[in-house]
């Protein structure tokens, strides 16, 4: 009989919305308390804010299965379900945070409840279950059902417009970051050659200057080199590597280096002599076949500035026979030859376009 | 004879040959120019071509024009190693009579020995002709027999894919050259070939070609000239060596192949038997030419037919081997630079 009315007690305390139901609990609940927040004053869309707090016995575990599932009728949504668990003086004590949403939509004041549900604790294989009682509480409707406009009053307000934040501060870095992108990416372009007033010319350019700093250079100058970069040169403009019997197809393509045709045909022709000779051996009685195009060995080169350059390889010139120009050692051009070939080309390739 | 001389006038020679099988051969120049590459390199030759393109009659005028005896042999799946060597039959007496097969037939006078649709024989029949391209012996008859001035050729039927058996890698790597013989493209050619009696009539084609315009038994002095006699410079060997590693790590030269990733391409590339022979060759491309050194262009003549054979792709890609290997091989030759 006392224990009924204590349970109706409490019903009794839940129905009015108290702020706080506690009390001792049978089985392994130490302590159950429900915090709930003012009964009254809800509108549509209000979130309500339920706290349970459970004390059990240690070896009691809360089936998580057991809280509400996120919607629980048509008008009531379970937003949030926090579950803590700590331990303290034995006991472990779950808190649970519950926010209900409502979206009940009343006409006038009306009287709601969230409904009760049961919490699930297992302990050791055995099951029991805790009710948390149900919740009582009041929503007003946010305006009268008719509203009159003689009264001055607007069916409804318009949104307050956004207000734009201020875009000066990031506006500004992004000004910034971009000014200092572009500059990078131009610094780039230089580094790498890319920009349109480099572009022209630059492969002969490259060569001039190599061939220049070689020309300069103290001691036996360095044919390999000076060939290799203007080789290099004409493989930038073909485009791919180009060899000797590719040149009348180089022509077809760069038509603006025909003029200088007998001189790139002379220039490739003394370079294959300069490689593909081993200056070692002795040059063999046969002629040159026509294409190749090579002026005879031994027969002075032209003028004044033509005439054979020693090189690295002049102590090997003297052959067994007492020949004084192996032929195969020696470059037809000098470096002055060289160096003039390279500009002319730079010519053409800078007026190109 | 001084070496250059005898350089020149074997030149002429080797002119004089190309221009007695051209009697036979029309439309064909870069195949008889490789094949005469070949002879003169003495390697073997892996003929790849459709089928009536004139494989057979060319090998038949190269070997009426180098001297020597020719003999020829059809792959097929049942043909065994003994087949090459011997055949067994009654004479007209019942007796039993083994008599040389084909290959020892003709003795040390065998000069072209030719295998056609070699991927139709069986590997047994392979490994034997492997022995006898690499050692040019083969022993039978409780003895060794030698063929000192033997060069194979072979052909492979490229149509078929059921029975044939693909030749395992250490057999491609052993020819010298894979010829391509394609149908001639020129309108004249087509036509002198459609409409002209002179070619409905093989024998009497060949009759015309003059025989043993190059003796066949010097032909591995003249060879081994030629190999002393024709220079290779160290820039030339840099280029070689950078060819090399393309056709291994072509990725590292900056070359790509569309519509594959190329460094998952390639399983293999040119093995250094594969760059002998390609000098080899070019070798002799140079002095074919005229020159008494080689430069980068004789080692282009002759880098697809000596190196695209030795290119293993990965499994993924081999089958397509045809499409992707032109472009690879294309690109390493358009990608490195000689001086």
């Amino acid at each position: 009989m006392r224990r009924a009315y204590v349970v109706f007690l409490l019903f009794l305390f839940a129905a009015v919305g108290s702020q706080a139901q506690s009390g001792e609990a049978a089985g392994p609940v130490r302590d159950f308390q429900v915090l709930t927040p003012r009964p009254f004053g809800y509108a549509i869309g209000d979130v309500i804010r339920q706290k349970l707090v459970v004390d059990v016995d240690q070896s009691a575990v809360l089936d998580r299965n057991s809280i509400p599932k996120n919607r629980v009728n048509r008008w009531l949504e379970l937003r949030e379900a926090g579950v803590k668990e700590s331990e303290r003086d034995g006991l472990r004590r779950y808190t649970i945070e519950l926010a209900y949403q409502t979206f009940y939509a009343p006409l006038e004041v009306k009287n709601l409840a969230i409904p009760a549900f049961k919490l699930v604790f297992n302990q050791n294989g055995a099951a029991f279950e805790l009710e948390v009682p149900t919740w009582r509480f009041t929503m007003a409707p946010i305006r009268e059902l008719s509203v009159l406009r003689e009264g001055g009053l607007e069916p409804m307000r318009p949104d307050v417009p956004p207000t734009l934040s201020n875009g000066t501060g990031p506006r500004a870095r992004l000004l910034s970051a971009a000014a200092f992108g572009v500059g990078a990416g131009l610094y780039l372009a230089y580094l790498y050659g890319y920009l349109p007033w480099q572009q022209r010319g630059r492969h002969f350019r490259a060569a001039c200057r190599t061939i220049r700093a070689l020309s300069r250079a103290a001691g036996a100058p360095d044919y390999s080199a000076a060939y290799t970069a203007i080789h290099r040169a004409f493989n930038g403009v073909y485009g791919q590597p180009l060899f000797s019997e590719q040149l009348e197809t180089f022509f077809a393509e760069n038509p603006a280096y025909r003029p200088l045709r007998d001189e790139i045909q002379t220039f490739f022709a003394s370079s294959y002599d300069f490689f593909f000779s081993e200056p070692a051996k002795e040059p063999s009685g046969e002629g040159e076949p026509g294409p190749e195009s090579r002026p005879p060995r031994g027969e002075p080169q032209g003028g004044g500035e033509h005439k054979f350059v020693g090189n690295k390889f002049g102590q090997l010139k003297a052959g067994p026979q007492g020949e004084p120009q192996g032929g195969r050692e020696h470059t037809e051009f000098s470096m002055s030859r060289l160096l003039r070939l390279c500009r002319d080309c730079y010519d053409i390739e800078r007026n190109l376009r | 004879m001084h070496p250059e001389q005898l350089l020149a006038d074997w030149r002429d020679k080797a002119i004089r040959f190309e221009s007695e099988i051209e009697k036979a051969i029309i439309g064909q120049a870069r195949a008889i120019r490789l094949i005469t590459i070949a002879v003169f390199a003495r390697g073997h030759v892996l003929l790849e071509g459709n089928v009536g393109v004139g494989k057979t009659t060319l090998l038949r005028a190269v070997s009426i024009a180098i001297g020597g005896e020719y003999q020829r042999i059809e792959g097929t799946i049942d043909l065994m190693p003994a087949d090459l060597i011997y055949y067994t039959y009654l004479d007209e007496k019942g007796h039993p009579r083994v008599d040389p097969g084909p290959v020892l037939k003709h003795g040390e006078r065998l000069s072209t020995f030719f295998f056609n649709e070699i991927n139709r024989a069986r590997p047994q029949v392979h490994s034997l002709l492997l022995r006898i391209m690499a050692e040019r012996s083969v022993t039978a008859f409780n003895r060794e027999f030698r063929f000192p001035y033997l060069q194979v050729f072979a052909d492979r039927n490229r149509v078929e894919k059921e029975e044939t058996f693909e030749l395992p890698a250490a057999a491609r790597d052993r020819f010298l050259l894979e010829i391509a013989m394609d149908y001639p493209s020129d309108a004249e050619t087509l036509d002198r070939l459609t409409f002209d009696p002179l070619f409905h009539d093989v024998d009497r084609l060949l009759g015309a070609v003059t025989p043993a315009v190059l003796p066949y038994r010097e032909l591995d002095d003249i060879a081994t000239a030629i190999q002393s006699g024709i220079q290779a410079s160290p820039t030339l060997r840099a280029y070689t060596r950078d060819l090399w590693r393309a056709s291994h790590e072509p990725e590292r030269f900056g070359i790509s192949v569309a519509d594959a990733d190329i460094s998952e391409l390639i399983q293999a590339g040119a093995s250094p038997r594969g760059m002998s022979y390609l000098i080899r060759a070019a070798r002799v491309h140079a002095w074919l030419k005229g020159r008494d050194r080689v430069i980068p262009e004789d080692i282009q003549a002759v880098f697809y037919p000596a190196m695209a054979h030795r290119v293993f792709l990965k499994p993924a890609y081999e089958y397509r081997r045809d499409e992707l290997v032109p472009g690879l091989v294309e690109k390493i030759l358009h990608s490195i630079a000689a001086p």
